[in-house]
């Protein structure tokens, strides 16, 4: 549904993208995931028609919305990061205006516009004037703006961002609801936890690259490094060194007395050929004395913070993810396209 | 929450998109105005505003036709009351438009920058000319709605006599072009400038210099072709406003505004020029004065030339607005 292929932004001496490639599948939620100066909003304006690369490629829907910009605005909806309202207008003529603003005609415009405050859960607000809504429902309302052509696919930038849990728990629905209803939705986000309960898809920009792409198993499982904790038996300082010896262990922490807390690369990584299970045996066969051993999973935000913290630590695990991953599942690298992260970044 | 059926569900009832519309509806099409009116004259002010406006154009018109007729006033000298009565009246509506149109145009962008509203207008297919053409639309339609409910009040000059209809046509015409001009100038502004308050003063600023440089300008080539003339700065024997700072003089909409009053025919003195301009080029003086010989184009009245500059500095006010909303924001 949406290909982008080594997109290039700068803004004077400040490269935003540098050659970045992605695809989302279609009825796909790809979360779009990275630190602030990542690119994120940079890549949604691009997609939205507001903002022109300076070199790259990008489709949606099999159209090449650089060469067709009229109708990507007819493809795309899109819903800024911080975006204003009429406040002087009511909900109804709100939207009635962006129907118009998209040619619907007035009949056709009256039914979206009902139909959509309903799907925002605000047609009781219909009459109310925009700027004595709340945050929330502002949210909601714009997401209904952005709804009013019915666009393929939606572009949110940072939806959830300044709402309180209820309103976050409402727009998660929303999009879950959206992408039942065939939408293709690519979302960015800093609150993780929120995009991990959304998304079936992510992809992990930085320094206007992207690190990792991938359905959301996929990226969690293998492109991280897993983490478990081991009770061990005996003297604490000698299975901390048996364990750091235990190829495939990237580094072994005391937790506790008799506690240790041991990093080792994912399993679906090839070569690296390490799971929970090869782990515990290992240990054990390197002499570790293991009175208990718990697997923890790799979650999105820690997954995020290993892949942007360093840049050492980002290529050396974008190197491998590049080895494994490549074309599984709806969201993807695509082939060929650049992953690599620049230093100094 | 209720969720909209599914394109291509049995529930799914979109309609298709409207038929194809003619090449007059097409062009004139624009949402922008119908929102901004509609959201600008809810409420009070715009009624209150245009109550207030005729009163004080009617008071004025009033003040000027009592002290006229303070003495005896015969039938021969009722036209020239009618005529002063044009004038003021005339006067006062033109004033409204250099005060008013830059406070209500310089916003239009830069305030849907400053409120991030900007972005979501350009996400959608409408054009930037359009963008720009119906915010300046709706934001001198009020002016506009000022200047012709002020129409009925000239009735009252016709009744006196000494105005013609071509009068009254060629000041809505000159009024409403101004209008125009200054609005797209204040468009222009409002686009260049990120913020409206800083939007505000320069569009100011530029009207100001819309109107007193080509007076400067005009007067500094004047002195160059004839360093000999009077200290008044304008030879008194000057019969024409011909030449480069004739047409430079013609193009302040102050000077065009004088010789839609005059129309040719200086009855009176509505627009009191200070020096060095006063009683001389363009203050009184024959009809020869409120025309500027061109050459092989023929001579001009000093309004024609005046209407000629602002539709030129109109086109180029409104294409850089357009070519700026799509260099900067859409870049």
């Amino acid at each position: 549904m949406v290909r982008v292929e080594g997109l290039t932004k700068s803004y004077g001496a400040v490269k935003a993208l540098c050659g970045l490639s992605f695809e989302v599948a279609k009825g796909e939620v790809f979360g779009f995931i990275g630190p602030n100066g990542a690119g994120k909003t940079t890549t949604l304006r691009v997609l939205a028609g507001l903002c022109w690369p300076a070199g790259g490629y990008v489709e949606v829907a099999g159209v090449d919305v650089l060469k067709r910009p009229a109708l990507l605005k007819q493809l795309t909806g899109y819903m800024p990061d911080f975006f204003g309202v009429y406040g002087s207008m009511t909900a109804e003529e709100y939207l009635s205006f962006y129907a118009s603003c998209y040619k619907l005609p007035r009949r056709v415009a009256e039914r979206v516009v009902d139909d959509l405050l309903a799907l925002v859960d605000l047609a009781p607000k219909r009459e109310a004037q925009v700027e004595s809504l709340s945050r929330g429902m502002k949210q909601r309302l714009c997401l209904a703006r952005a709804l009013v052509h019915d666009p393929e696919v939606l572009l949110l930038d940072e939806p959830a961002a300044g709402l309180d849990p209820r309103a976050r728990a409402e727009m998660r629905e929303l999009v879950r609801a959206l992408a039942e209803m065939g939408k293709t939705v690519i979302l960015s986000s800093h609150i993780l936890p929120e995009l991990a309960e959304m998304c079936t898809s992510y992809g992990i920009i930085h320094n206007g690259r992207m690190v990792l792409a991938g359905p959301a198993n996929e990226v969690l499982a293998g492109a991280g490094r897993g983490r478990a904790r081991a009770l061990v038996l005996g003297s604490i300082e000698e299975a901390e060194l048996l364990a750091g010896a235990v190829p495939g262990v990237v580094s072994v922490k005391r937790l506790g007395p008799d506690t240790l807390e041991l990093t080792y690369a994912g399993s679906a990584l090839p070569g690296a050929g390490m799971d929970s299970a090869a782990l515990l045996r290992s240990l054990v066969m390197a002499g570790v004395a293991v009175g208990d051993f718990r697997a923890e999973e790799t979650d999105l935000e820690e997954l995020f913070l290993q892949l942007t913290s360093q840049v050492t630590g980002v290529e050396d695990v974008v190197g491998r993810a590049a080895v494994a991953g490549g074309g599984t599942g709806g969201a993807s690298q695509p082939e060929g396209g650049p992953v690599g992260v620049e230093a100094g970044g | 929450m209720t969720v909209l059926p599914a394109k291509g569900s049995p529930g799914y009832t979109r309609e298709p998109a409207a038929p194809a519309e003619g090449l007059l509806a097409r062009v004139l099409w624009n949402p922008i105005i119908a929102k901004e009116l509609q959201t600008r004259m809810r409420g009070w002010h715009s009624m209150a505003l245009l109550t207030g406006f005729l009163c004080v154009t009617g008071g004025f018109g009033y003040l000027v036709y009592s002290s006229a007729v303070a003495g005896s006033v015969s039938v021969v000298q009722v036209g020239a009351v009618g005529d002063d009565l044009f004038s003021a009246l005339a006067v006062a509506v033109l004033v409204v438009i250099p005060l008013v149109v830059p406070g209500l145009v310089s916003p239009a962008i830069s305030g849907e920058r400053e409120h991030k509203t900007l972005d979501l207008l350009l996400v959608t297919p409408l054009h930037p000319a359009r963008i720009v053409v119906g915010k300046l639309v709706a934001a001198t339609a009020f002016v506009v709605l000022l200047i012709v409910a002020a129409v009925p009040l000239f009735s009252v000059a016709f009744l006196l006599g000494g105005v013609a209809l071509s009068q009254v046509a060629e000041l809505l015409c000159f009024a409403l072009v101004g209008v125009v001009c200054i609005g797209s100038v204040g468009m222009f502004v409002s686009t260049a400038v990120r913020h409206t308050s800083t939007a505000t003063v320069v569009a100011y600023l530029a009207m100001l210099a819309l109107v007193a440089g080509p007076l400067v300008a005009g007067y500094a080539l004047d002195r160059a072709f004839d360093p000999g003339s009077s200290s008044n700065g304008l030879d008194p024997g000057y019969q024409a406003l011909s030449g480069a700072p004739g047409v430079v003089y013609s193009l302040s909409p102050l000077v065009g505004a004088d010789g839609v009053l005059q129309n040719g025919a200086c009855n009176t003195d509505a627009l009191s020029f200070p020096a060095p301009f006063s009683g001389t080029a363009f203050g009184c003086g024959s009809a020869s004065l409120y025309t500027t010989d061109l050459g092989p184009l023929g001579t001009w009245r000093t309004w024609e030339l005046t209407l000629l500059a602002e539709g030129a500095l109109t086109v180029a006010a409104l294409g850089g607005s357009v070519w700026l909303l799509r260099r900067r924001d859409l870049t």
